[in-house]
């Protein structure tokens, strides 16, 4: 069993994303468990994904790195338990840092394979988001083992190359891939980086 | 790490300096226009985010779905791009809504009354699961001039309304002007509340509005005597229905917790909270106010108030005659009496509008 956890900013196309890789798993024939996490009180991601004929465990109110952790960890477990899955993917609110996620779901000892770090940043709000939290975003992107950079297909000329370069810069060591999680742009390679 | 520091590690929303408020509720009549009003409601909240903290770094997002939980969800996280719609949904009788807002940079409490405003703004019949507009709240007031208030909100509004300060006492206010002029000022000392209660019958859900503008009167005449009319709120419990408050904190700015259902019968109680006026005046025309709605009431069993002297120390304009005018102490409640400090005593509250409790 596989753990994802999709790190990213609020609006980063995490959820789009998460219902592509849930998507590119179930044609693979493996079963897929859907975890996603909402700061507020109201979450309107879980709606979503039931409207588009996901199945998702929700977990409101709260961040799961944080407040919900114990929250989390007893999902997972419950999880494992009535599913069963091969691969679970978490995505936690944009205000999270993925590295604590991870940290919960090894102490959580589910018994998965390993755990993986999708880091999700925004092409098209990126220079806002490092003005106002470049040391917020770094740190939800320090742990990521690959970095995707979303919505291409809107991006302005020069954007993904500039924002291409500032990653590169900074991590160095990590893999980035600008894509399109909505028009399906180079999801093809980011398939070939899953397990 | 020392047990010190950990009490103050900071959550992640803490450190991103986000919020996230939503509430959830029920759309009657759903259909095209509905979405595209629900759509507006999105992008009038991103503008308030994008005017509050400079951009919008976050997301805004809704889902309208049937009963069995299919329906569509709209998303905005970027103005020039506007709401993004997924899925489809036909025309419905009632639908659920769920409407989200996490972004950073903005205080909670505003962006719960700027996503408030919106939806209310759409003209959507709708009913919130629960009531979440603080308007009322007197702890907190909104600010609607472009006027830099000085008590920690720097932020810039649409609207032009009057600017209000609320402070315990003067020692709490920073606005720099001399009290009594431009600006109003509340001080303990020269404060007065009231309370009134009656019933209304044959009530229409229409009658809300009637209820709303007797208040604005109230905010009229308060106004014109250079007074400041920090409240004024009516509960409503209609029988067999969940309560109905309606509350005008600012003169046409009108804030409803609930709906108010059509029914034979409904109990009220009203209560303000006014400066610089004379508390019987300000139940004499409060009175008037609700009498003269074309709601079929009574307040504390009358409803005809005989008092028409334009001369009358209780401060109404038309008739001749007045039984007050007997009345020593100047409370108008047209009993013959001496007064100590507005103490009095009474055998039976007929026609008497002073406020007291007997």
């Amino acid at each position: 069993m596989y753990v994802y956890i999709l790190g990213g900013f609020l609006g980063s196309g995490k959820t789009t994303l998460l219902m592509k890789f849930a998507s590119m798993y179930t044609k693979r024939g493996l079963k897929t468990a859907l975890l996603v996490n909402e700061s507020g009180e109201i979450g309107v991601d879980g709606a979503t994904l039931k409207a588009e004929g996901y199945d998702a465990v929700e977990l409101p109110n709260g961040c799961i790195c944080c407040s919900l952790s114990g929250t989390l960890q007893s999902a997972l477990r419950n999880i494992v338990n009535d599913i069963d899955p091969d691969i679970i993917i978490i995505e936690p609110t944009g205000l999270a840092l993925p590295h604590k996620v991870k940290d919960l779901v090894r102490i959580a000892m589910i018994g998965e394979e390993a755990t993986y770090i999708v880091g999700v940043a925004d092409v098209q709000r990126f220079e806002d988001l490092i003005k106002k939290k470049e040391q917020f975003f770094s740190m939800q992107m320090n742990s990521a083992d690959f970095i995707l950079i979303n919505k291409c297909d809107i991006a302005k000329i020069g954007q993904v190359e500039e924002v291409t370069a500032w990653l590169n810069a900074k991590y160095p060591d990590k893999p980035v891939v600008p894509i399109s999680a909505m028009t399906g742009k180079n999801m093809d390679k980011v398939y070939e980086m899953l397990k | 790490m020392s047990e010190h520091e950990h009490e103050h590690e900071h959550s992640s929303l803490e450190m991103a300096g986000g919020c996230a408020v939503g509430f959830t509720g029920t759309i009657n009549g759903y259909n095209a226009d509905a979405e595209a009003r629900f759509a507006n409601a999105l992008l009038s909240v991103g503008k308030w985010v994008v005017a509050e903290s400079g951009c919008l770094l976050g997301h805004i997002k809704a889902a309208i779905v049937k009963e069995d939980g299919s329906g569509i969800t709209l998303n905005l996280t970027d103005l020039e791009n506007g709401v993004e719609h997924h899925g489809t949904l036909g025309p419905q009788e009632k639908v659920k809504f769920s409407f989200m807002t996490a972004v950073v940079d903005v205080d909670e409490h505003e962006l719960k009354h700027a996503m408030w405003h919106a939806i209310e703004d759409t003209g959507l019949d709708y009913v919130l699961d629960k009531p979440v507009c603080h308007c009322h709240d007197h702890d907190h007031h909104h600010h609607h001039d472009e006027e830099e208030c000085c008590c920690g909100h720097d932020h810039e509004h649409e609207h032009g309304h009057e600017h209000h300060h609320h402070h315990h006492d003067e020692d709490e206010c920073c606005c720099g002007h001399d009290h009594g002029h431009e600006h109003h000022h509340h001080h303990d000392d020269e404060e007065c509340e009231i309370s009134m209660t009656g019933t209304f019958t044959d009530v229409k859900a229409a009658d809300a509005l009637s209820i709303i503008d007797s208040m604005n009167e109230v905010f009229d005449w308060v106004h014109e005597t250079h007074g400041m009319l920090e409240y004024i709120e009516m509960t409503v419990a209609p029988e067999g229905h969940d309560w109905v408050i309606i509350s005008v904190p600012e003169k046409d700015f009108a804030c409803i917790q609930g709906k108010l259902p059509g029914c034979p019968k409904a109990f009220f109680r009203l209560e303000a909270v006014a400066q610089d006026v004379k508390k019987e005046q300000l139940i004499h025309r409060t009175f008037h106010a609700i009498e003269d709605t074309d709601i079929d009431c009574s307040v504390n069993g009358e409803t005809h108030c005989d008092c028409h002297n334009p001369k009358c120390s209780c401060g109404c304009e038309d008739g001749d005659s007045c039984e007050t005018e007997k009345d020593d102490c100047g409370c108008g409640c047209g009993h013959d009496h001496e007064h100590h400090d507005h103490d009095h005593e009474h055998h039976d509250h007929n026609g008497c509008c002073c406020g007291h409790d007997h």
